[in-house]
């Protein structure tokens, strides 16, 4: 037996499940390190300025917005992704894995630091576009805030049921402010406890919410649909030395008055312990074990010099989201036992975009001002079996004007007229479906040609049967939206390509059974006694609705259960 | 994606699109019109970045102003007639620019970095 007196629990990355985890432990009076590259965001400027007041107030707004050489124009790209123009569109452009050179996201430089590249950590992917972050906080620094408990159907093939979870979800919305309403989506969405008031809406959904209340027979019973606020952990009030939300509209940019949450916030908190070491500045690559199957070290790179260096290990915890885990995981076993492994069922969320715009609110003003994210969500049924895709709707009012006016499909002058009168009217349903675990969508480790390492492949086939998904749940969202006096202008939905969900999930699976390459119910390692994995790879399935609530509630769970006696 | 890395990719016929539409802005906006639905990536580019740039010029911040200027009816009449006045700038530019397009192909100039 390794002296695990002596040596700390180490977690791999600041990301949401990293700190919560860490968090529970340091509560239970636990000595924590955390290994993390961490890169860290530049202070926003003028955090009193809003989103229109800024282009008047900041000295160059062309560069502000745009960056310093307009890199961050949006110019509209029919590649990333597949718009639904005809319905017998080739099927097999589902699974086009878009160019990297792309900009996917459109954050700009203001979030430059999530997105940014590690110098020599690549992956390829055939069928799969993979985004990573290697900022304080991971990808939840530029999330979209949607914070969604799974309910009991959701969690069927998990080891755990919503009443065993339930307080970890309490925990964590006590932790990090989530603004929501008990209304129609309770069923979907549980309602647990600590929600503060929701969010104020805008004009425009507060519209579609009243049409939705004097439809609400129809919507239900015909098309079994739900509509309802969206849960936000964004402060609708002034909460743990965070700010509410005051409208500015900066929140693309990065929230000036960190209403919004993010990760980093509950590392902060992490660092007031004195039991809490962070070490930024590495890039983890594997872990040593000895022949009884425990892990002893860790070896990470510094990304300053690339030197490498040695860190003791009493208990490891696997937190750097689903592809870095994974990475870790697949280079530690070639290392240990010389073999190259696949792990099996990488999921994510496919991401329909829905345009639509409400006549009744043409040639209203448009301001910036407003909440820039998600206000109404939706859930549509897809089959009777519950399974349920979730939809939030946005209104686009802080949408620049370049990118909106060239998506109208007109030329430039035409299209400049016609957004001035509609903006007020515009806005996206965004839908996610779940994903199942598959053996055909895997992460492994192949060699390149000219390079001396393996390299991390993603692989990532759609399932057979997504097709018909798919059009089904476009269907019903737009009877959806129809039903609510929206137009749904044809041609202009928007698949996105697998890996544009940012929902990575499955690769290490919770499972009763001790199978290899699996987790047990409170997330230990079957194959490494010491090792613990809290992040999405432990997911057994994918529902079709953010999982960021629940990564932070899992994380919370396992280390509440973790036995910290020998350490 | 870069504005530069479009130009790279430009071809001879999009070159002579974009000396058009430097004419007068009736020839910006036809050839506009033609490059929403065929080739006219460097032009539609170079609008887009110059649309972008204004919206975040203070001094154009009045142009770009969203504040609706008609009525719902006003703007249903206006925006049908711009939308007439679209179609046929596209005809119009589908008339005169394909045939030279096809020229612009047979001469060989595929790609003028090439």
């Amino acid at each position: 037996m390794i002296n695990e007196v002596a040596k700390p629990v180490v977690v791999i990355g600041s990301g949401a499940s990293g700190v919560h985890f860490a968090l529970t432990l340091l509560e239970k009076g636990h000595r924590v390190r955390m290994l993390d590259v961490g890169r860290s965001r530049r202070t926003p400027i003028l955090p009193d300025v809003g989103l229109r007041d800024l282009k008047n107030t900041v000295e160059d707004p062309a560069a502000f917005f745009l960056g310093d050489h307009f890199q961050d124009v949006v110019f509209r790209n029919d590649d990333a992704g597949y718009n639904m123009r005809w319905p017998w569109s080739n099927h097999s452009r589902f699974t086009a894995a878009p160019d990297s050179s792309h900009s996917l996201h459109g954050f700009g430089q203001h979030l430059k630091h999530v997105f940014e590249p590690l110098i020599g950590y690549s992956m390829q992917s055939r069928g799969f576009a993979p985004v990573m972050s290697f900022a304080q906080g991971g990808l939840g620094e530029a999330w979209a805030a949607g914070a969604f408990p799974f309910n009991d159907t959701e969690l069927e093939k998990f080891p755990f049921s919503y009443a065993d979870i339930e307080p970890f979800y309490d925990l964590v919305a006590q932790r990090i402010g989530i603004s929501g309403a008990d209304d129609d989506l309770a069923e979907l969405m549980p309602v647990h406890r600590h929600l503060q008031s929701p969010l104020e809406l805008n004009e425009h959904a507060e519209f579609l919410l009243k049409r939705y209340e004097q439809r609400r027979d129809a919507i239900q019973n015909r098309l079994g649909c739900r509509l309802g606020r969206s849960r936000a952990a964004t402060l609708s009030r002034n909460y743990a030395g965070r700010q509410a939300c005051d409208n500015l509209g900066r929140c693309t940019l990065g929230c000036p008055r960190e209403s919004i949450y993010s990760p980093r916030h509950t590392l902060e908190e992490c660092r007031q312990s004195d039991r809490f070491e962070y070490v930024p500045g590495w890039c983890v690559s594997h872990f040593c074990a000895n022949e009884n199957q425990q892990v002893v070290s860790v070896v990470a790179e510094s990304i300053e010099s690339g030197e490498e260096r040695t860190f003791p290990v009493g208990k490891l915890v696997l937190a750097a989201g689903t592809l870095a885990t994974g990475r870790i995981m697949l280079e530690s076993l070639r290392r240990h036992s010389g073999a190259v492994h696949k792990l099996t069922g990488l999921m994510d969320t496919r991401m329909l975009l829905i345009p639509f715009f409400t006549p009744r609110m043409l040639c209203k003003p448009c301001t910036s001002d407003h909440y820039q994210y998600h206000h109404l969500s939706v859930a549509i049924p897809l089959s009777d079996t519950g399974d349920v895709a979730h939809g939030q709707i946005t209104t686009m009012t802080g949408t620049a004007v370049h990118a909106a006016a060239q998506s109208l499909g007109f030329d430039l002058k035409t299209s400049l007229f016609l957004l001035k009168h509609m903006q007020s009217a515009l806005g996206v349903l965004m839908i996610s479906l779940g994903d199942e675990r598959r053996d055909e969508n895997y992460l492994t480790l192949e060699p390149l040609a000219g390079q001396p390492r393996l390299q991390m492949v993603a692989q990532y086939q759609s399932a057979d049967d997504e097709r018909n998904r798919i059009h089904h749940a476009i269907r019903q969202a737009t009877r959806l939206l129809r039903t609510l006096g929206c137009v749904v202008p044809p041609g202009k939905t928007h698949i996105r390509p697998v890996g544009t969900g940012i929902h990575y999930a499955g690769t290490l699976p919770m499972s009763e059974k001790p199978n290899p390459l699996t987790v047990s119910p409170d997330c230990r390692s079957h194959d490494f006694s010491n090792l613990f994995v809290v992040d999405g790879s432990t997911f057994p399935c994918l529902p079709g609705k953010g999982l960021t609530l629940s990564l932070m509630a899992n994380a919370t769970r396992a280390a509440h259960e973790m036995n910290c006696d020998s350490i | 994606m870069g504005a530069l890395q479009l130009d790279e990719q430009s071809s001879r016929f999009d070159e002579l699109l974009v000396r058009i539409a430097r004419v007068s802005p009736w020839l910006t906006r036809m050839t506009d019109s033609y490059a929403t639905v065929c080739s006219g990536r460097k032009l539609r580019s170079k609008l887009v970045l110059l649309l972008g740039i204004l919206e975040n010029c203070p001094a154009h911040l009045n142009d770009m102003n969203r504040e609706p200027r008609h009525s719902r009816g006003v703007f249903l009449l206006l925006a049908g007639s711009m939308l007439v006045v679209y179609f046929a700038n596209l005809l119009v530019a589908l008339l005169l620019f394909l045939p030279l397009r096809l020229l612009c192909w047979l001469r060989g100039g595929q790609q003028v970095n090439s």
